[in-house]
């Protein structure tokens, strides 16, 4: 195991107890959207660069609102509910 | 030099449109047609900005690789093709889970964390020799935190959330940690 990879990892769990359940889970969510967003416009438009900023910013508005749903165990219909209610405010 | 086309000459046919004519080095009147840009471009979305590269001294033509900037609505437009057309419903619960688990075994991953910096391993060996399979499909610092949070994640979530487990711990950089850090403390 590199010394990074267990950096990051108490860096993580020190971002977990610092900002609890919002800040781990903000964390996820943000990078899951990224690596879907970008994947997306890989395979799609191979020829595009993407600003590294830009897609921060949208994906952590993004994973904040998804980290509004305060369930405990979210079920795949309320994950569903979050995001038409999202889709209906746009 | 661009000439304007003489009245009654005769109409030629070229492969392209023609919009206009010139007069070449030779002195032959030559046909200025619309560029093959358009025909390159039209296949991509209009939300695309696209600068061709700068012209280089040797050659005086433009490279063959374009440069693309995208814009805002079309990073948007892609985020919402992402969240409402591909089933990414389950990998966000399971996102939602492991992140819950991390969370309430934060104090045990960060002491098998220490112990591993300590040299004492035999509770990581311990809880990680069970799960072979998993060892061989991922670096170690995920099945410290697999080993600690798989109980609390329901059985038929295993997998999707192993696999999110072992993406985000694999490709986060300590950039987008800080990024998210410096974002919660801005948001406070």
């Amino acid at each position: 195991m590199s010394e990074d990879s267990l950096n990051r990892l108490n860096e993580i769990i020190n971002l977990t107890q610092k900002h609890g359940k919002i800040g781990i889970r903000l964390l996820f969510l943000f990078k899951l959207l990224k690596i879907k967003v970008k994947e997306k416009i890989e395979k799609d438009y191979p020829t595009i660069t993407i600003k590294e900023e830009n897609l921060n910013r949208l994906c952590i508005q993004k994973a904040q609102e998804l980290v509004k749903l305060e369930k405990d165990e979210p079920t795949e219909k309320d994950i569903k509910e979050l995001l038409s209610r999202l889709n209906a405010q746009e | 030099m661009i000439l304007k086309m003489r009245k009654g000459r005769r109409l030629k046919k070229y492969r392209r449109r023609a919009i206009g004519f010139y007069t070449d080095r030779q002195g032959r009147i030559r046909p200025i047609t619309s560029t093959g840009r358009r025909r390159i471009w039209k296949t991509f979305s209009r939300n695309i900005i696209r600068t061709k590269s700068s012209i280089t001294l040797k050659s005086s033509r433009p490279t063959l690789q374009i440069h693309t900037q995208v814009r805002e609505e079309f990073l948007i437009r892609t985020m919402n093709l992402v969240l409402y057309q591909i089933p990414i419903i389950r990998e966000l619960q399971s996102a939602y889970l492991v992140a819950d688990a991390i969370y309430t075994n934060r104090d045990l991953i960060k002491k098998l964390y220490n112990n591993y910096q300590k040299g004492d391993l035999t509770g990581i060996a311990k809880r990680v020799e069970n799960d072979t399979l998993h060892n061989a499909l991922s670096s170690a610092q995920t099945n410290i935190v697999w080993t600690t949070i798989k109980e609390l994640i329901p059985r038929s979530y295993h997998d999707s959330s192993f696999d999110i487990l072992s993406t985000i711990m694999n490709e986060i950089t300590d950039e987008e940690i800080k990024y998210v850090r410096r974002f919660l403390e801005q948001t406070k």
